[in-house]
């Protein structure tokens, strides 16, 4: 049943190498043109299986059969190759089935025609056994339509092979050798199809199915070298297509090789324009950064194109390309836009700058007011001293007349002394609170924290003043809370002068009763000094006016008790400087309180009681 | 105090670049009973610290020149004078100033203008402490305020 023939061992291994590539692209489909080449391959395994069950069979009507038969691959390798052909040159666009119907046309009448061979004679003219050889062959003599065919699967044939030509020529250096082994699988059929058809076939047999092996062969190379219907590198040149940088390849020679569609909008050009030019062509135009690039193999730079607000700012890669032998091939260049970084930076440059110098100014004016403040301060103290120096001889020596040490006095003239010690007393208290007052105006207090014990604070504040009440007969009473810590931290001069200050102001406009002062824990974070008396009390039209300086609404009081009218603005700054706030209650006739409700500052470590001196 | 009171037991060096003030606390504590000697500057008070060797001393702080300040200093740094007090009798007045003075460590701080009584009662205490204890009874750990408010 089978026969031994040459063509045996070459057609099975056709056969299989064929099948195991058409299954191994057809799992490529994803990458550009795998799907057509996949059915082409499918059609050379079925012309390879039928042309190998024609050749090992001996039985004459099977063999005629499985010739036919063979039509089934025939007819679809031209169409596939060609649709191929498009799709790997990137004519996908081309390759749908609306288009593609007609070319099935052929394909379908030329079956049924060979089908049908044995009722014409428009395929096979005369079949016959081929005489002399060891083994059975017919010999097909073909008529009219097959050469029809013939010229029709040729011109299918040429047009995908011209299409990788054109692709070889327009891909010169990279992409070179992967085009050639392409265009070895796509001269392969030509050359077995060419030498039967010339008659040239060693015993007359046709070499087709195997020069289509050797075009399985070539695509399997070519997919395993290059590459080739990989999906990455499809999807690599879909990103550099799509990549808004502009992205050129020049080979070893500087001929642009491949561009983006980025790039050639930024040379206003076609790919044709350039596409296969030097680069010092494409380039004319820019002798500069010819100049500058054209021998650097490997630089990231910054260049600028035009003048002034038109010019626009390019992040320049040039990476090298080598080969697996570290030739260098080519260089791949990709241009970034950066002008909108740069204006950007530029913008913000300048603002910083701009910020920097006014942050100078500031800093100059508020050196200048430092400065200022400072020379206020020095004048104020200057001024303190300045003016309790003489004040201190008046006071002196009228308190020393007075003493009567130096010689009696007459009662008239002890009366005089006695109005000048009280005006001059007055004097001095209004040159220590103006002078106070203004060194608060002039933010020339800093406010020391320090630990100090409130409780003998307030100690210090009855003694000095006690004498004060007891010569008005009032009592001058003082309660700290327990609750209040032992220690606290402040400025305890300043507090002393709140206190006093408070203390003075009740005594001044106390008849009868007592002074009480007060100092307790107030809400969860502060303490309170609080001086109540049982004065003549202010009205509430007058009450918040009584912390502005010079307000007094009681001007005779004053005269008569020798105020200054500033002590309470005083004492409200001063509170307000501690972080903390002065708070009246007052009913006319009955007495006032005055509360300063300050926050606490506590020692970090409260500190050991002190041993006794 | 009365106009009784006795100072005769202090030597008191008076130093104010004022004449007036200086001469006004000269009467005070001569009528007192005490002895003084004044000096008129800083340099002076140095000059005559030998000569005159008071057990207390009355000092101005603001003068030009060496200032009260200093001369406080310059007597700190001498053995022999450690023990006299030395008591800052000026019209700097400002809260800041009595921080100040504390901090540098005088005996005793009264402000200009001053009241006779005053002065004379903190006078009558360092007598009293002076000749109540050994020559050099002076106790380093009392503070400003308790010398002043005693």
């Amino acid at each position: 049943m089978f026969q031994n023939t040459p063509f045996n061992l070459p057609l099975i291994l056709a056969v299989i190498i064929s099948a195991v590539m058409a299954v191994i692209v057809w799992r490529k489909r994803p990458a550009r043109g795998a799907e057509q080449a996949a059915f082409m391959l499918f059609g050379v395994t079925i012309w390879a299986l039928t042309n190998t069950l024609d050749t090992v069979l001996v039985d004459l009507t099977a063999k005629t059969w499985f010739a036919r038969l063979t039509y089934l691959g025939i007819v679809s390798v031209p169409a596939t190759w060609f649709a191929f052909a498009l799709a790997y040159t990137g004519r996908e666009q081309h390759v749908t089935w609306p288009k593609w119907l007609p070319l099935l046309i052929e394909p379908v009448l030329v079956l049924a025609l060979v089908l049908t061979s044995d009722y014409h004679s428009m395929w096979y003219s005369s079949v016959q056994v081929k005489p002399g050889l060891p083994y059975v062959d017919l010999d097909y003599n073909h008529a009219v339509m097959f050469w029809v065919h013939a010229i029709y699967s040729y011109v299918l044939l040429l047009g995908g092979t011209l299409l990788l030509i054109q692709s070889f020529i327009r891909k010169p250096g990279l992409y070179r050798g992967q085009v050639a082994w392409l265009l070895v699988a796509a001269f392969a059929p030509w050359l077995g199809n060419l030498i039967y058809l010339l008659g040239l076939a060693p015993y007359d047999k046709d070499l087709t199915p195997f020069a289509f092996t050797i075009t399985s062969v070539a695509l399997a190379f070519s997919m395993a070298r290059y590459g080739l219907l990989d999906v990455v590198p499809v999807a690599r040149d879909r990103l550099v297509e799509m990549l808004s940088g502009a992205v050129a390849a020049l080979d070893a020679n500087n001929r642009l090789v491949d561009i983006n569609p980025a790039a050639l909008a930024l040379l206003n050009r076609t790919p044709a324009d350039v596409i296969g030019l030097p680069i010092q062509e494409v380039l004319s135009d820019q002798p500069v950064l010819l100049k500058r690039f054209l021998d650097v193999e490997k630089t990231d730079a910054e260049v600028s194109f035009g003048d002034g607000d038109g010019r626009r700012y390019y992040n320049l890669v040039i990476t090298p390309l080598r080969d697996r032998r570290d030739r260098l091939t080519g260089r791949l260049i990709v241009m970034y836009n950066i002008t909108q970084q740069k204006r950007d930076a530029e913008r913000i440059e300048r603002q910083n700058a701009e910020l920097r110098r006014v942050n100078q100014e500031l800093e100059v004016s508020r050196r200048k007011a430092e400065e200022a403040s400072q020379v206020k301060s020095q004048f104020l103290a200057t001024m303190s001293h300045e003016l309790r120096t003489p004040m201190n001889a008046v006071i002196g020596y009228v308190d020393l007349l007075m003493t009567g040490l130096p010689g009696d006095l007459n009662d008239k003239q002890k009366g005089y002394l006695e109005r000048v010690a009280a005006n001059s007393t007055r004097l001095l208290g209004l040159i220590n609170d103006i002078l106070d007052l203004s060194k608060i105006e002039a933010g020339r207090i800093e406010l020391r924290e320090e630990p100090f014990s409130p409780r003998a604070l307030v100690e210090t504040v009855q003694q000095e003043l006690g004498g004060l009440a007891a010569a008005k007969n009032l009592e001058l009473r003082v309660a700290v809370d327990a609750a209040l810590p032992q220690q606290l931290l402040g400025d305890e001069p300043r507090l002393k002068q709140i206190l006093v200050n408070l203390v003075g102001n009740a005594v001044k406009f106390t008849d009868q009763g007592y002074i009480q002062i007060v100092l307790r824990p107030q809400g969860y974070a502060g303490w309170a000094i609080e001086v109540t008396d049982t004065g003549i009390g202010i009205p509430p039209h007058a009450q918040d006016l009584i912390f502005e300086e010079f307000r007094q609404f009681n001007g005779a009081a004053n005269r008569e008790h020798g105020g200054t009218g500033l002590g309470l603005a005083i004492v409200n700054r001063l509170s307000r400087l501690m972080g903390g706030t002065v708070r009246l209650r007052s009913k006319v006739g009955k007495g006032s309180t005055f509360t300063v409700e300050l926050p606490y500052r506590m020692p970090v470590r409260s500190p050991e009681k002190e041993p006794a001196a | 105090m009365t106009p009784r009171s006795n100072l005769s037991k202090l030597h008191i060096l008076i130093v104010d670049d004022e004449p007036d003030n200086r001469d006004l606390v000269m009467d005070i504590v001569t009528l007192f009973g005490a002895r003084a000697s004044a000096a008129e500057s800083g340099r002076d008070a140095m000059d005559q610290l030998e000569q005159a060797a008071p057990n207390l001393i009355l000092l101005d702080l603001h003068m030009p020149g060496m200032d009260g300040w200093e001369v406080h200093r310059r007597l700190r740094d001498r053995a022999a004078m450690r023990a006299v007090p030395i008591i800052a009798l000026t019209a700097l007045a400002m809260p800041e100033d009595e921080r100040r003075v504390k901090e540098a460590g005088f005996d005793g701080y009264m402000t200009k203008p001053f009241v006779i009584y005053d002065l004379v009662e903190l006078l009558e205490e360092w007598q009293r402490r002076i000749t109540g204890s050994s020559s050099n009874g002076r106790r380093t750990s009392q503070s400003v305020e308790e010398v002043v408010h005693e």
